[in-house]
């Protein structure tokens, strides 16, 4: 019996005996949770946060996980800067019991808000701050950083496709897919294809119902198919560390349940185009030419909006929704340069 | 008001109908039933576990009958099949370690049935409840309204879990050369519930290997059936 117990301790002991020193590291490859609000949140750090500068990634969707981005799409960041890659709340990994009560994008900021302030507890409060927000993480972090002095901690804004106008972004996306389907159709290329796309757009105005918001956003994705990008195609690795049953979940609870798509709702009026003037920090901006879903229109719009004196907007020639994607190396050169630019 | 005669004619041409189906093929069943009190062992095992996509694990736990059913088909020239059904109850309490995700303790109380014949192999599924209290992988912090950071030391929450498992097994107790144990792969489907106010399926394989030592054992009734087929 004593054997028994001491074999069932064995577990108990060894998770006892866990105990972390944060060191920076020109190769790190760590993890945190920040547990806010009743969802547990994990952040994975990979790269140089030795060079004293952490890129904050913040994932789109809402509901991506960050987790599909640390790969080849941004490792070429990690030799110079630490990124760290933080699933929000019912997103990837993030777990928690019954927090449906807090999903809300002003939930969501503040979750940013403390992240921002565990960055600085656990790798100093010397460390420099880039927000990286891709799509949903451009409506998060424009939020972010127009509340308060919150843009005080943070040293660049980097924008990539970001949605920070729903309701602009969605007249935008459906222009997009009439004008360039029509064009496309008128060239044969991807007649088939195009055709239900702009006959389902001409027929259906945005900003009107999310089930239409959300069907043109579908055509959006597939539209990338049909024109001319780099598009690797990589499906979700399901042996990764953020575990695919956890992220399909989220996806599943935030577009297929009522809780869910009452939060999706939530954030169709969202829009932060007119306090845009008030960010002033360096801020650089990554727009795919073949955005479909957040076009570059959004772009140049967030560009003569922004209040800094230090902002510019990139475009990726051969990319769509994921720059990182479509310009892998590109988009890694840019965001390098800008970096340095500004420390 | 509707007459009853359609209905009770309709029920009388089926049980006929049945009767002349019975009748062509000339099958009697004679059932007789007794209760015998017989002992039966009690297993503990161990498994290593497996959870998609990155956890590995080990649990150990006992397995043991609450009833026992011996079914005995007798045919006409003799030939005679013995079949059982048992009742079985099944602890475990394990653990499990998904790297840079979460660690977890769990314990399963299940109760399910067990088939088999005379030969070693046997099938069983269960059903099965129980408690997990995870825990993070790495530092958590907190934040408070002051902006105070605190780590939380085996943070983690508790979940609800319930499943049901199949067991494919081979007891080496009824084989040829006897010996004391057996072995079994049991797949599972069981979900971690509340999570994220919703609930987080888990698909996991157990090899698992179950002992029985010599006194440990259990007495119980056993249920006899004997049915004389003949055909």
């Amino acid at each position: 019996m004593k054997q028994i117990l001491f074999v069932l301790l064995i577990p108990l002991l060894l998770l006892s005996c866990k105990k972390e020193t944060v060191r920076l590291s020109t190769n790190a490859d760590e993890i945190f949770w920040l547990s806010n609000a009743g969802a547990d949140m994990p952040v994975w750090v990979r790269g140089n946060t030795a060079s004293k500068v952490i890129i904050l990634f913040l994932h789109g969707g809402p509901g991506d996980g960050a987790y599909q981005f640390a790969d080849f799409q941004t490792d070429q960041l990690w030799k110079h800067y630490g990124v760290a890659y933080w699933d929000q709340r019912d997103a990837g990994a993030s777990a928690g019991n019954n927090n449906v009560a807090n999903l809300t994008l002003d939930q969501m900021i503040e979750d940013l808000e403390k992240l921002v302030i565990v960055l600085k507890y656990r790798y100093g409060n010397d460390i420099e701050i880039f927000l990286m927000g891709h799509s949903f993480g451009g409506l998060l972090g424009s939020g972010y950083l127009v509340k308060g002095d919150n843009q005080n901690n943070i040293r660049g804004w980097i924008e990539v496709d970001g949605a920070h106008d729903y309701p602009e972004s969605n007249t935008l996306e459906r222009q997009m897919l009439i004008d360039t389907g029509t064009s496309e159709i008128a060239k044969g290329h991807y007649v088939l294809q195009w055709t239900p796309i702009v006959n389902y757009c001409s027929s259906h105005q945005a900003n009107v119902s999310l089930d239409i918001d959300l069907q043109i956003d579908n055509y959006a994705a597939q539209a990338e198919n049909y024109v001319n990008i780099n598009h690797t195609n990589t499906g979700v690795n399901i042996f990764s560390r953020s575990s695919p049953l956890s992220l399909g979940i989220n996806l599943y609870y935030l577009y297929y349940t009522t809780p869910g798509r009452q939060f999706l709702q939530s954030l169709e009026p969202m829009t932060f185009t007119d306090q845009l003037h008030i960010i002033t920090i360096p801020s650089l901006l990554i727009w795919g030419k073949y955005d479909f879903t957040v076009p570059v229109g959004s772009g140049l719009h967030a560009l003569n909006n922004l209040g800094s004196d230090n902002k510019q907007l990139v475009i990726m020639p051969q990319s769509g929704h994921v720059p990182m994607d479509g310009n892998t190396d590109l988009f890694a050169q840019t965001v390098i340069e800008f970096v340095k630019s500004v420390r | 008001m509707v007459s009853p005669r359609p209905k009770f004619l309709l029920v009388c041409l089926r049980q006929i109908c049945l009767l002349a189906f019975m009748l062509l093929f000339k099958v009697d069943l004679k059932a007789q039933d007794s209760l015998h009190k017989i002992t039966q062992p009690v297993y503990v095992h161990s498994s290593f576990f497996y959870d998609f996509p990155q956890s590995f694990g080990a649990s150990l736990g006992t397995t043991f009958p609450v009833r026992s059913k011996k079914i005995i088909t007798e045919f006409k020239g003799g030939k005679k099949i013995i079949r059982y059904r048992d009742l079985i109850v099944s602890s475990d309490f394990g653990f499990y370690r998904y790297p840079f995700n979460n660690s977890g303790i769990y314990f399963f109380q299940s109760i399910g049935k067990r088939y088999h014949k005379e030969m070693p192999y046997y099938f069983e599924w269960l059903i099965r409840l129980g408690a997990l209290r995870t825990f993070y992988d790495g530092l958590v912090y907190a934040v408070n309204d002051n902006g105070d950071v605190n780590v939380l030391k085996d943070y983690g929450r508790y979940y609800a879990v319930t499943g049901f498992t199949a067991v494919f097994g081979h007891d080496f107790e009824r084989s040829k050369y006897p010996r004391p144990f057996s072995i079994a792969i049991k797949p599972s489907l069981w979900f971690q519930y509340p999570y994220n106010s919703f609930l987080l399926p888990h698909f996991s394989v157990e090899a698992t290997f179950l002992y029985h030592f010599k006194s440990f054992n259990i007495g119980l009734k056993q249920k006899e059936v004997v049915q004389l087929l003949n055909k």
